[in-house]
């Protein structure tokens, strides 16, 4: 098959072989999560050291990265640093199932820029924790508290909105209802256009009404329930193109993007924020992951963002 | 737009306050702006909805046509507002550079902000044909932010060379170490240039600036020591005037660590909190109320006849009364001496026998006998108790809807508790209940908000602004879990007889660290309106430690359905507050000083089903707090 960017390759047990050997991959140390690193990983480690970039730290400003089995710290905010992750080779893998929001967003800037060909991995879960006593519509227990609104590493807008009066807020919206109403609080007064996305079709058929069961209240709140729009929740390409329909309806607005859903389409989301960096402005709230939040391991993606150097 | 539309968006602007259409028509002078048009620094402090951004915004050059108008008072002071917005701030820190090196930068970033704010200021003055005779010179000002613009600089080039320069500072902040670092302004020197350069061109007058900083507390901490130097250093004809939540101060630090801000030294501390609001609110109301009459809405302009009040004896109607004091009556029929004493009292009374021994035991002809005799103690004990043996008779009014009322403009004022949103809110929404459009209102008839609606819309607002807790603050989901189980173990102690009257306070008992790790989510819940703490009074024991005393936010009460008057405290244990974040079954049990509670089971909820009388857990919960008993019930029976 044609490499080209938008493919997805789906794959129920990926083997190191089903990457390119001259690529770069990059990803996470094992984590608390089945899914966090997939056990090919390993098998490269073991075949060809020099071609794996192992992140194994991740902090609020830096990363500490074995790159080709040599431990460094890397800033987040520093694109030289970041660019060394991707060892200049033409083709990189950049698996994000283990990273967290604010690590893996300026990788995917970085790598953009660096490499050739860049596909991101993402392995979704089986299950997610649920909640032993829920006091909401959230029924999963999936963090253990929010760590407040800020923005990405590298991601700051700080010249804002021409026009408050036109911004729209557009949450991708997940599981934890409160969430997408802590970072609209952050926006008081909230903009006169609030459009979520929601995943449909989601990983497991019953999840999109999950989805919506567990934002009811926000979707109340800022009466948007007609509003809502959808994209697969595997997809970062569809959560981009619904981006792309939203601008285009809302012609000049300033979009406050909310990467609160499943992570592809968080991709897609930081992926549309790269490419119009004058106005749109991500909003992320920095939840601490519960350990053990999603048990077992589902498919996984592997997304072509760029290809042929375009 | 239909009579309750019409109506409501004279109360609907608590959703989006500053874009609302008819703000200027609308706003009422808080009680303490005398205060906040002084001539000084101001920290104004309230929590989320207290209207403390209005009363900035209202303070903007262009905020209210009365400026232009030359309203005496309204223009010695020309405001600028700037809100702190979180997501941006907090750019400027991490490892990349010292900590000095972010904190030039977010000063630099500042003053580019605040100039913006002063250049939309000086137009605004030049397109109001305020006399001068000098030219404005911006030359001062463009040197000290270090930026290029067209000479001689206009407010206009200068507002475009301030964009120009924050994309470059967000070039250098997204990459600090790649990208060359630009000139940055010095902390304070561009706002004290600008505001010299008004004055002196003649534009400003006599005028002062007030430089409106809004959300405060989101800045970090070193943030907030560059700009308390900015306040401490003020000067006429600049002055701040900074809008935060209640411990949204985080440090009194300046530039200079040894150099605090101090009040009154430095500034003027206007807690909202202890302002008077219910005139205020009074008079919002009645202003709003005027302007939906003079629109041609049949409507009074006295918030008390618009929301009437209902009397206790009729209260206690509504609530069944008439039930218990037939039983009453018919129990005491065979006392003849006591016929003409039953006759005289009314059904209120007759129930509130029942209450009374419900709690406190003995037969109703010695209570009825006693009471005969001692006229005025039962009469003070009725005042005592009364509204506690209201929440007693809805028990076992299975499907009722309404089993405790809050209406009338004094129960309004008191659930919203000093927060002007949550009083506007309540008003909106008990407009929405009253007219929906299945019970319209007769042509000609002047609107009045009947209790029913009230109560409805005060539940409404109560069960969306509990679903708001989890998204406060960092606590947020802590924060809910307390105020569910808290809110459950009140509503338990209302419908206990024998519990001292209007319960709904609490202190702290324990382990210090666990009090500790309390307080800390309690104090969130306090800044975030979701407790209120007030030093505690009437200590009940001389082992009793002087501590705070804390209570549910009275917005709440009408979900839980417990007095919202401010009475009498319990003791909570901070180890039992604790086990309600992983064990909340446990945690109620041991708040609430009753046996673990089981979930409703099959056969209860059929018997739920059938009319029965007899009362079970399922029973009495209510409709609105059923919807959390996963939560309620959750967590083992096991330690």
């Amino acid at each position: 098959m044609k490499t080209r960017k938008g493919l997805t390759l789906r794959l129920r047990h990926p083997r190191e072989s089903d990457f390119s050997a001259e690529a770069v991959c990059v990803f996470s140390a094992l984590g608390t999560e089945d899914r966090s690193r997939l056990p090919c990983w390993d098998d490269r480690i073991s075949r060809d050291p020099g071609s794996c970039s192992e992140i194994v730290e991740q902090d609020a400003s830096n990363i500490g990265v074995k790159i080709a089995g040599k431990e460094e710290k890397v800033s987040l905010r520093d694109r030289d640093s970041l660019a060394r992750v991707f060892q200049s080779r033409e083709i990189a893998y950049l698996d994000i199932s283990g990273l967290a929001h604010h690590v893996w967003a300026p990788l995917v800037r970085v790598g953009l820029e660096v490499s050739r060909e860049l596909w991101v991995v993402y392995v979704e879960p089986s299950r997610y924790r649920p909640h032993p006593s829920p006091a909401s519509a959230t029924m999963f227990d999936l963090s253990t508290e929010i760590g407040g609104v800020a923005g990405l590493p590298g991601f700051a807008n700080l010249k804002g909105a021409k026009d408050e009066t036109k911004a729209v807020f557009v949450p991708l919206l997940g599981f934890e209802g409160m969430r997408a109403r802590q970072v609209a609080m952050a926006l008081d007064p909230m903009p006169p256009n609030v459009i979520p996305i929601i995943g449909v079709p989601g990983f497991r058929i019953e999840y999109p009404f999950v989805a919506v069961s567990c934002n009811q209240e926000f979707l109340d709140e800022y009466a948007a329930h007609d509003q809502v729009r959808m994209s697969r929740a595997s997809c970062p390409f569809e959560a981009y193109r619904v981006l792309e329909d939203i601008r285009r309806d809302l012609p000049g607005a300033y979009m406050y993007l909310a990467p609160i859903g499943t992570k592809p389409q968080a991709l897609g989301a930081v992926w549309y924020a790269i490419e119009h960096p004058d106005d749109t402005e991500i909003m992320y709230d920095h939840p601490k992951r519960r350990p053990q939040r999603t048990s077992g391991v589902g498919p996984t993606h592997v997304y072509c963002l760029k290809a042929d150097g375009s | 737009m239909n009579t309750a539309q019409s109506l409501s968006s004279f109360f609907s602007d608590y959703r989006s306050e500053w874009e609302h259409k008819q703000f200027s028509s609308l706003f009422v002078e808080p009680t303490y702006y005398a205060k906040l048009l002084k001539n000084r620094p101001s920290l104004l402090i309230g929590g989320r909805g207290t209207g403390k951004t209005t009363a900035l915004k209202a303070l903007r050059f262009d905020a209210l046509p009365d400026r232009a108008e030359g309203r005496p008072g309204a223009t010695d002071c020309l405001g600028i507002y700037l809100r702190i917005n979180k997501n941006r701030v907090s750019a400027f820190q991490g490892d990349e550079l010292p900590q000095s090196e972010w904190g030039k930068a977010f000063a630099h970033y500042f003053n580019l902000l605040a100039c913006g704010e002063l250049c939309r200021l000086a137009s605004w003055l030049a397109a109001e044909k305020r006399h001068s005779s000098k030219v404005l010179d911006l030359g001062l000002v463009v040197t000290s932010l270090g930026i290029q613009t067209a000479a001689p600089a206009s407010p206009d080039t200068l507002l475009q060379a301030l964009k120009d320069a924050v994309a470059r500072l967000e070039l250098f902040v997204n990459n600090p170490r790649s990208v060359e670092r630009p000139a940055f302004s010095v902390a304070e020197a561009p706002l004290k240039h600008f505001a010299a350069a008004l004055a002196d061109s003649g534009l400003l007058g006599s005028a002062t600036i007030f430089c409106c900083l809004d959300e405060y507390e989101n800045l970090t901490v070193e943030q907030q020591s560059i700009i308390n130097t900015y306040l401490k250093h003020s000067e006429p004809p600049l002055t701040y005037k900074i809008g935060l939540r209640r411990n949204g101060l985080k440090t009194r630090s300046t530039i200079d660590d040894n150099d605090l801000i101090a009040t009154p030294d430095d500034y003027d501390e206007i807690d909202i909190s202890s302002e008077s609001f219910d005139d205020f609110a009074r008079n919002v109301a009645a202003l709003r109320l005027g302007r939906a009459r003079q629109s041609g809405i049949n409507v009074s302009d006295d918030p008390e006849a618009f929301l009437p009040e209902l009397p206790f004896k009729e209260e206690a109607v509504k609530l069944g009364a008439a039930k218990r004091a037939d039983q009453v009556r018919h129990d005491l029929a065979k006392h003849a001496d006591l016929a003409n004493w039953i006759a005289a009292k009314s059904d209120a009374e007759l129930a509130f026998i029942k209450f009374w021994q419900a709690g406190h035991g003995g037969t109703l002809e010695e209570l009825a006998r006693d009471w005969q005799a001692n006229e005025n103690e039962w009469h003070t004990r009725l005042g005592n108790y009364g509204v506690s043996s209201l929440f007693w008779l809805s028990k076992g009014r299975k499907g009722a809807r309404i089993r405790k009322y809050y209406s009338g403009l004094r129960t309004f004022l008191s659930l919203a508790s000093g927060n002007i949103r949550y009083f506007l809110e309540l008003i909106d929404v008990s407009i929405g209940v009253a007219l929906d459009s299945s019970a319209p209102v007769p042509a000609g008839a002047e609107i009045v908000i009947a209790p029913e609606a009230q109560t409805e819309a005060a539940k409404s607002v109560a069960k969306d602004r509990l679903a708001q807790i989890e998204a406060l603050g960092r606590h947020g989901g802590e924060l809910r879990r307390f105020a569910l189980a808290i809110g459950k173990v009140f509503f338990e102690f209302a419908r206990d007889p024998a519990k001292a009257p209007e319960t709904n306070c609490f202190v702290l008992s324990g382990e210090p660290d666990q009090r500790e790790r309390v307080e800390g989510v309690l104090s969130d819940g306090v800044a975030n309106q979701v407790f209120e703490v007030t030093p505690a009074t009437k200590l009940t024991s001389p082992s009793e430690m002087r501590a705070e005393e804390y209570r549910l936010h009275p917005i709440y009460c009408p979900f839980f359905e417990f007095s919202h008057r401010r009475k009498r405290r319990a003791t909570f244990k901070a180890e039992s507050l604790l086990l309600v974040l992983s064990n909340p079954r446990r945690a109620i049990a041991a708040l609430s000083g009753k046996p673990m509670s089981s979930p409703p089971t099959q056969t209860e909820l059929a018997k739920d089903n059938a009319d029965s009388d007899e009362e079970s857990e399922s029973d009495e919960l209510p409709a609105q707090l059923a919807m959390f008993a996963d939560f309620f019930y959750g967590g083992s029976d096991e330690d």
